[in-house]
């Protein structure tokens, strides 16, 4: 009787082992990388999996801490697109909320924002503009999707500028041609080094350029 | 005279491989980074990296990282960056609140400051599991798992915090002879190289995220730096990088204004995982020059 009781906690100490992901690291150690893991409070893994994870229960609150790891396999697998893209498409999210936060709040209330963003991929930098106009529209500003146009010469001589000098000149270039009313601001988003992973934000308003990130 | 031996050698063989269990000798680590660890890194560690650039390295104490092990973590991370061209000075301050020095570098000051605080996340040791797997002589074997967390912390001249991420790595440790034998050969005649689980590669894996992602960390505190103007007039800049994007090309799509009351159905904001067409992989950075040690919260695998 003693071993079966016995064998029945070896078991049930055991049984969670079964479901850990990291039995997944037994085919080798780059399969644990293709699972992108959490831990969270049980709490707010009841609420994210409530089919999975039971609500919390207080008397076994109290007497242990009990968490979730929640995992699962990455949508798209690493390799399979470009480093820097797969970084700044990771972390999207987080960035643009980062930018637009100090966007807004470098602007007053009636501000216009147009957003360009400047990234060595098409598709990427797509999805990093709609990214930034979507975040100003849910903060309650106005967007456009209208570009501020350039002559075709100044856009030739800041072709041989650095990204971080041609913006200063451009915004100014822009303001004495008068491309951009007085409640219009332009935002442009960028990367600025082939090495880095994160994204700069300039904000061009009434001929005034400033780096805000 | 033979019947007195066998004892002898069964006890023998018993001390022996006790002393292997209990010295960690058979032991298989399998090593999950979780968050910030699993993305690649750009930075390829090169002398040039961080010429010229004078960083302060902060590795601040705690219940989970004690002094001497804070002051492992700064030496380490300290060696990664000299390696790439970085004026480094550690500091472990004793105290979280205690503030970093005023002056740096012998009055100059520091260009970066790296703040690192470690953090023991989860432990668990599977109690019964590891009471049996005693009694078996580990014939089935313990299981312990542990989640470390370092938030690093990069801040400009003045004070500024210009990058900052959490990393988070979650270790699972198993226990026993026969599970360690089997892995050995499974190493040898089905895992490649890359997929090897014998040995300490889980904690190297860990060591090359870890001084990676500190440095790509550094990297980018590094440009904004440079572009906000908080660099030091003595240090380096980065080189520039022409683009080849004209600043403002003009747009064939018709122009729409939104306002907020009229803002059409926010579209989901492109998630990170939306499938972007194939494209041709970058030739991976090669790898960061080599720490024997694991960061000092690991221990000695």
């Amino acid at each position: 009787m003693e071993a079966a009781v016995f064998w029945f906690l070896v078991l049930f100490s055991a049984a969670d082992l079964v479901g850990d992901p990291a039995q997944h690291g037994w085919r080798g150690r780059q399969e644990l990388r293709e699972l992108e893991c959490e831990r969270l409070s049980q709490a707010d893994a009841h609420r994210r999996r409530p089919a999975e994870v039971p609500p919390t229960n207080m008397r076994s609150q109290t007497q242990m801490e009990i968490d979730a790891l929640i995992c699962q396999r990455r949508i798209v697998p690493f390799g399979e697109r470009d480093d820097r893209d797969d970084v700044i498409l990771s972390q999207l999210g987080d960035e643009v909320a980062a930018l637009t936060a100090q966007a807004v709040a470098s602007t007053s209330t009636s501000t216009r924002f147009m957003v360009d963003a400047f990234y060595p991929q098409p598709q990427v930098a797509a999805k990093v503009r709609v990214a930034t106009l979507q975040r100003l529209a849910e903060s309650g500003r106005a967007t456009t999707t209208k570009m501020p146009l350039l002559a075709a010469g100044d856009i030739e001589v800041m072709q041989g500028l650095p990204l971080q000098d041609a913006l200063p000149v451009a915004c100014a270039r822009l303001h004495a041609e008068g491309s951009m009313a007085d409640d219009e601001a332009f935002l442009a988003v960028a990367v600025l080094r082939p090495q880095e992973t994160q994204l700069h934000a300039g904000l061009c308003q009434n001929g005034g350029w400033r780096w805000l990130r | 005279m033979r019947a007195t031996r066998a004892p002898m050698a069964l006890a023998a063989l018993l001390t022996i491989l006790m002393a292997a269990v209990g010295g960690g000798c058979v032991t298989v680590t399998l090593y999950e980074p979780m968050g910030v660890l699993q993305r690649p890194t750009l930075v390829a560690p090169a002398a040039s990296t961080f010429a010229e650039t004078r960083i302060q390295v902060r590795c601040l104490a705690s219940d989970d990282m004690p002094m001497g092990d804070a002051e492992k973590l700064c030496r380490l991370v300290s060696q990664s960056l000299r390696a790439q061209g970085a004026d480094t000075e550690t500091v472990v301050p004793r105290q979280l609140d205690e503030s970093p020095p005023a002056v740096a570098f012998d009055g100059v000051g520091a260009d970066l400051s790296i703040e690192i605080e470690s953090a023991t996340e989860h432990h668990y040791d599977y109690p019964f599991l590891s009471l049996v797997s005693c009694f078996t002589l580990t014939a089935i074997p313990s299981v312990a798992e542990e989640t470390y967390r370092q938030h690093v912390v990069v801040r400009g001249r003045n004070q500024t915090v210009l990058a900052e991420e959490t990393m988070r790595a979650r270790f699972v440790t198993y226990n026993g002879v026969f599970l360690w034998a089997f892995n050995y050969v499974a190493d040898w005649l089905f895992r490649d190289d890359d997929n090897d689980l014998s040995g300490d590669l889980g904690f190297k894996d860990f060591s090359k995220d870890f001084y990676g992602h500190v440095a790509q960390l550094t990297f980018n505190a590094r440009v904004r730096s440079d572009l906000l103007g908080l660099t030091a007039r003595s240090a380096k800049p980065l080189p520039a990088v022409p683009t080849t994007t004209p600043p403002t090309a003009p747009t064939t799509t018709a122009p729409t204004t939104t306002t907020p009351a009229a803002a059409p159905a926010p579209t989901p904001a492109p998630p990170a995982t939306t499938t972007a067409p194939p494209t041709t992989t970058a030739p991976p950075p090669p790898p960061p020059a080599p720490l024997d040690e694991p960061p000092a919260l690991l221990g000695t695998p």
